[in-house]
């Protein structure tokens, strides 16, 4: 990854709070990024599909999903990216809340590239993203394009 | 004068004739019964003489019922009654009556396979219906049901006189309780000649209700059918009285239990799906007042220092009391099947659980031989590591810690323990110390959440179970638990 090109990361994500507890925590990341929020799946397809207000948006380069949203669910989300021939390679992460095994079964289905819990406090949570940041935007080789 | 011709064989001859042959009585009757001629088979089988005989209606002479009627009806004619003698026993014939040109000829014999009983197997009979008459119920109808014989206690019970039981059918007592196929297969089968015995409610005069168990026994003709039956009854109404009110609390018992499992199972998916949600708004409380620290702590004053870490400890323990809630309301729905699993096996788990307090107390432990009992092993561990974790906790601070674990028999279970002789406390608490989140003790004395031994009573009482607790303020305490005993063939 070029260190002067920032990395472009979609959170989707309901609650507002968890949006900014993850800037926050990528903020002093060792990996330029540009956070983009979208607040449930539709949002979230009509970030990817450029449609308005998103016009101009970027293709990410990591996406945060979250599973239980109003509209448009986080399953439903990850399943129309993974049948997209052009988005299908974005590493997609679920950051959720919910430990039950038919949701973490249904995502590895549907070709989640993590399943991760949100952990209670905030130095858990904060390590995790640091390290979600470290291994998809530094460790882990993809494709170009 | 006119002469009437003589007959082939003079009837009186013929009479003479029949009168002397054994078992069989016969007599000249007249057109309206009365008898013209008496013969010694009469005199031998009815004890009447000629004298006494002769010129009476045999109707009277023989005392025969009304409903069996001699036939005179000019022509041979065949009849079974019920006759009696001149010492007023009674015996039932056969009756042919042939008219003849100077009235009716009677023949009369004794039914077949009855024969004339002596008298001490009469006055046995009459005390054995004694007997029977004072012990029991006793009614007789006839083939139709309609009620021939009552005793004393048949009227007593059912309020009725015998004036107006008798000849009345047996119905007039049915109470409508039973369904008509009871009473169809109670006739179909006294029918056919089977005795029948079963509980049936009846019904008194004043509408009272009255339960007996009844026996009814066909009595069969010679031919095998029933031509009367015999009820013999005792009463049960207080045993009804009493089972149905057994069977009516069992129901209501039954009821309870289930509106309480319903409770509970309501309860336990409340406070899953409370906690569970809660710990959403509060994962951001806490998140955020630790990020102010992070971020403000002393930037601002020393208040805002001090507001801030109230809020984090706060945050910190109501995530704790969630994650334990969590756990609590699981706990039933981990619980895997019951098996056989050694007790020790638990004991030990637990101790492994715990090994750096029992080095921090360092308790001179006492083990006796624990069984094997049906539980789930990962949650009798559970059990086993709380109550440890508990006696560790609450130690002595003056003395060693001694630990004393064991079971005994008792009844159809096990009862272990778990002893130590740490600070004990008040036994008026013994109650309030298994509800979750209720605790003895200042969080800054001993910390903790009051869960754990609310997490063993749970387990004990999912096991079939109970736990209780005794204890002395300054002596010990000491922690009861029943596990159900293993039934499996070993």
């Amino acid at each position: 990854m070029s260190g002067l090109q920032p990395c472009e990361i979609l959170v989707v994500d309901d609650n507002p709070g968890d949006v900014r507890l993850i800037q926050e925590s990528l903020k002093d990341g060792r990996v330029p990024n540009r956070i983009h929020a979208a607040r449930d799946g539709e949002e979230a397809l009509a970030f990817l599909r450029r449609q308005a207000p998103f016009e101009s948006a970027p293709r990410p380069d990591l996406i945060l999903l979250d599973l239980n949203m109003p509209k448009v669910g986080g399953l439903e989300v990850l399943r129309a990216i993974k049948a997209s021939p052009e988005w299908k390679t974005i590493p997609t992460v679920i950051l959720t809340t919910s430990m039950g095994n038919g949701d973490i079964k249904g995502c590895y289905e549907a070709q989640a590239n993590a399943y991760l819990v949100k952990p209670t406090d905030l130095g858990t949570f904060s390590e995790m993203l640091s390290s979600i940041q470290s291994f998809w935007l530094t460790l882990a080789t993809l494709p170009v394009g | 004068m006119t002469q009437t011709p003589a007959p082939a064989i003079s009837p009186i001859t013929l009479h003479l004739l029949l009168g002397d042959l054994p078992g069989l009585a016969t007599c000249l009757l007249g057109g309206g019964g009365q008898v013209l001629e008496w013969t010694e088979g009469a005199h031998a089988l009815l004890g009447q003489g000629r004298e006494e005989a002769v010129g009476r209606p045999i109707a009277d002479l023989l005392r025969i019922p009304a409903e069996s009627p001699l036939p005179l009806l000019g022509q041979r004619a065949e009849t079974w009654s019920l006759l009696t003698r001149r010492d007023g026993s009674t015996f039932r014939a056969q009756l042919i009556t042939l008219p003849v040109p100077e009235g009716h000829l009677l023949l009369m014999h004794p039914a077949l396979g009855t024969p004339q009983p002596k008298e001490e197997t009469v006055r046995e009979l009459m005390e054995l219906r004694q007997a029977l008459d004072e012990s029991a119920i006793v009614a007789i109808t006839d083939a139709k049901g309609d009620i021939t014989y009552a005793n004393d206690r048949f009227c007593r019970i059912s309020q009725y006189s015998r004036e107006e039981l008798l000849g009345k059918n047996h119905r007039i007592i049915n109470s409508g309780y039973h369904p008509k196929a009871f009473f169809t297969n109670l006739w179909s089968s006294i029918a056919r000649g089977h005795v029948w015995r079963g509980e049936i409610k009846n019904r008194a005069k004043d509408g009272s209700y009255y339960w007996v168990d009844t026996t009814i026994v066909p009595f069969l003709d010679a031919s095998g059918r029933p031509w009367q039956y015999m009820s013999i009854r005792f009463e049960i109404t207080e045993r009804k009285r009493v089972e149905e009110a057994l069977l009516e609390k069992q129901a209501e018992l039954e009821e309870r239990a289930a509106a309480l499992a319903r409770s509970n199972a309501d309860l336990e998916q409340f406070a899953y799906v409370a906690s569970h949600d809660l710990q959403e708004p509060l994962r951001m409380v806490s998140s955020f007042t630790e990020l102010l620290a992070k971020r403000y702590k002393g930037r601002l004053d020393t208040d805002a220092d001090e507001f801030i870490d109230f809020a984090m400890q706060g945050a910190l323990r109501m995530q704790v009391m969630i994650q334990d809630l969590l756990a609590y309301a699981r706990l039933s729905n981990t619980m895997e099947g019951t098996q056989r699993i050694h007790l020790e096996d638990a004991l030990d788990a637990a101790l492994a659980n715990l090994s750096l307090a029992v080095k921090e107390a360092a308790p001179t432990i006492r083990r006796f031989p624990l069984p094997v009992v049906m539980g789930d092993l990962s949650h009798l561990t559970l059990l086993y590591q709380n109550l440890l974790a508990n006696a560790l906790k609450f130690r002595h601070p003056g003395r060693p810690l001694e630990l004393t674990l064991g079971a005994e028999r008792e009844g159809g279970h096990w009862r272990c323990s778990v002893k130590d002789n740490g600070i004990g406390f008040d036994p008026q608490y013994a109650e309030r110390i298994f509800t979750i989140f209720q605790r003895l003790h200042s969080r800054a004395e001993y910390p903790g959440n009051g869960i754990g031994l609310a997490f063993c009573k749970k387990i004990v009482e999912r096991h079939g179970g109970r736990i209780w607790v005794e204890s002395t303020p300054n002596q010990g305490t000491t922690f009861l638990f029943t596990l159900p005993m293993d039934r499996s063939p070993s």
